[in-house]
């Protein structure tokens, strides 16, 4: 039978060097019997604690499913473009933008020399480094070179100036590992206090049907306590999938800022003011409806839809046609060290099988 | 004008399969392209073929693959005017796509099939094979201009070329790319020549990894080129 592996982080009052030894073992669980886990990852955030500087753009409310009824990611991408310049319309900082000349932050550069005002792009810095460069010299040459100031210095004034970065991407194209192949939209009159609709969507994955009912019952207490009340299956699922994926952009900032003075002052300088840009209602509604789109299964398939918009700024058909996934997630750690995956930031792993609560 | 040099600036599109570097071996090793999974290019050293990977990793993902251990390999099977119809096997494609990139392993083949055109167009890859030529002839000619004129650097790199078939890794490979400083003891050589060469031959290598039209890239080539004739 398997199970849903649910990170909650929510009681997590003070971090210490002895809580690795609950991420360590959280990873070793997932790594030793993926197999038998559905899904793994979960976190459930501690909204209150979120700094009142960082901005995620995000309302946690569910979205008018028909106001997004044919959302692309094109679409999706132009729209988060008109509310970033509407946000940045308030005052005239600096808007830094941390390329790192991978897909998802390249969509950002795209979208904005495709979007923004020239006013507008005269105030964005672009923050590389050589390795951004390596990554992706032909846009670098064409789009940012001829018309953007670029740094890779660090004294520049972060704390004064809006930051925007390409998280949380990945979840946007991976967490179909959810709701791959249920659309969620055909259970928007489905009334959960009576429906089982959600309990079967699960034990169609392998869950039995009383863990099922623990994390439905699970999954609606948590949007309580984000003051979000979820009333339909379709209601229900987005949650599952947004609480699930996108808050953990999120925690990873607020988390690296309790106990790790180094963390702490690094998070402070460069990502007070920080802008997630996949962080928004049009990216997740484009996510969930997307999945044939997402990835056919072939490696060019992969984030095709987000080469696809690059194309159209930088013309160039190497980088949509041959552009592969590669290890980002060790190469951007690299880059910035502080984001690294295994600074921990976990309090209680919660199973369904009684021994969820990891006592600190 | 040097030999080499002179045989580059003539090898056009008529000639685009020539090289100037002799096959001493009985080795063929192929880059792999992991989109449209098939060779990009074939050439009897594995050496040259790492850095001409690395050079146009701005624009493909290339492995390479060592074809004479293919059960079916034999000299005639397979060469530059037909390498993008070929194909490894599911068993050889995984190991190629679970090779860490960076690491410049070599993947031995077990066996090589006609390639499955649901693959994708590889038009793009074709296209390219000109410019994957040129190159070649580009790395050798800068061992043969510096190393011939300068005795000490062959004998450095005949030190990292003593492992023969094994792995190039990332180490190695930034040595030959990056490595521009000269030894103080050689700064007395008139002009800086060899402090100069090292930055010709950077220079041209940044014109191969940023400028994926070949025409112009030759262009710019030939121009830096020209300095040293």
């Amino acid at each position: 039978m398997k199970k849903v592996l649910l990170i909650d982080i929510s009681y997590r009052k003070k971090f210490d060097v002895e809580s690795t030894v609950d991420y360590n073992f959280i990873n070793k669980f997932a790594e030793l019997s993926h197999k038998q886990i559905l899904f793994s990852g979960a976190i459930c955030m501690p909204r209150q604690q979120l700094p009142n500087w960082y901005h995620t753009g995000f309302d946690y409310s569910i979205p008018d499913y028909k106001q997004y009824n044919t959302t692309s990611f094109k679409d999706a991408t132009d729209i988060r473009s008109k509310q970033m310049q509407d946000y940045y319309a308030n005052d005239d900082l600096p808007i830094v933008v941390y390329w790192s000349g991978g897909i998802d932050s390249t969509v950002i550069m795209s979208a904005i020399h495709k979007n923004f005002t020239p006013e507008m792009k005269d105030r964005v810095v672009v923050v590389m480094n050589t390795n951004s460069y390596t990554e992706n010299p032909n846009f670098f040459k064409k789009i940012i070179e001829p018309n953007y100031k670029f740094i890779n210095k660090t004294d520049f004034d972060f704390r004064n100036s809006h930051i925007l970065h390409g998280d949380p991407a990945d979840s946007l194209w991976l967490q179909g590992n959810i709701l791959n192949m249920e659309n969620p939209f055909k259970f928007i009159e489905d009334d959960i206090s009576v429906s089982t609709n959600f309990v079967e969507f699960y034990q169609k994955k392998g869950i039995s049907e009383s863990d099922a009912n623990w994390y439905k019952d699970f999954f609606i207490n948590d949007a309580k306590k984000a003051n979000v009340n979820l009333t339909s299956t379709a209601d229900l699922l987005w949650w599952s999938n947004f609480v699930c994926h996108s808050t953990q952009s999120t925690c990873k900032y607020i988390y690296t800022m309790h106990d790790f003075e180094w963390n702490k002052n690094v998070i402070d300088l460069y990502f007070r003011n920080a802008t997630p840009w996949f962080l928004s209602k049009e990216y997740q509604v484009w996510s969930i409806q997307d999945q044939k789109n997402k990835f056919d299964g072939t490696v060019q398939s992969y984030k095709m839809s987000a080469k696809e918009y690059i194309y159209e700024v930088d013309k160039n058909e190497y980088y949509r046609d041959y552009k592969t996934k590669v290890t980002s997630l060790s190469s951007s750690a690299r880059r910035y060290s502080f984001l690294r995956a295994d600074i921990p930031y976990i309090s209680h792993v919660l199973y369904n099988d009684g021994t969820y609560d990891i006592d600190n | 004008m040097n030999d080499n040099i002179e045989k580059i600036f003539h090898l056009d599109k008529s000639h685009w399969g020539a090289c100037v570097e002799e096959n001493e071996t009985q080795m063929q090793y192929g880059i792999y392209e992991t989109v449209t999974r098939t060779f990009a290019f074939t050439f009897f050293n594995p050496r040259r073929l790492t850095f001409l990977s690395n050079l146009f990793s701005s624009r493909f993902d290339l492995r390479l693959i060592n074809l004479t251990t293919a059960s079916n390999f034999n000299s005639t099977l397979i060469d530059n005017s037909c390498c993008e119809n070929w194909c490894l096997n599911k068993k050889d494609i995984s190991s190629v796509v679970s090779a860490e990139r960076e690491s410049n392993e070599i993947i031995s083949a077990s066996e090589l099939f006609q390639r499955d055109s649901n693959y994708g167009n590889n038009e793009l890859l074709i296209n390219n094979r000109q410019y994957f030529n040129y190159v070649i002839n580009l790395l050798v000619l800068f061992d043969d201009l510096i190393g011939t004129r300068f005795e000490f650097v062959t004998t450095m790199r005949s030190d990292w070329d003593t492992g023969g078939t094994s792995n190039y890794n990332k180490q190695e490979y930034n040595f030959h790319y990056q490595h521009i400083t000269v030894p103080i003891e050689f700064k007395d050589y008139k002009n800086n020549t060899l402090e100069y060469y090292y930055y010709l031959r950077k220079a041209v290598y940044d014109v191969v990894y940023t400028e994926f039209d070949f025409e112009i890239a030759k262009a710019k080539i030939e121009k830096l080129l020209s300095t040293i004739l």
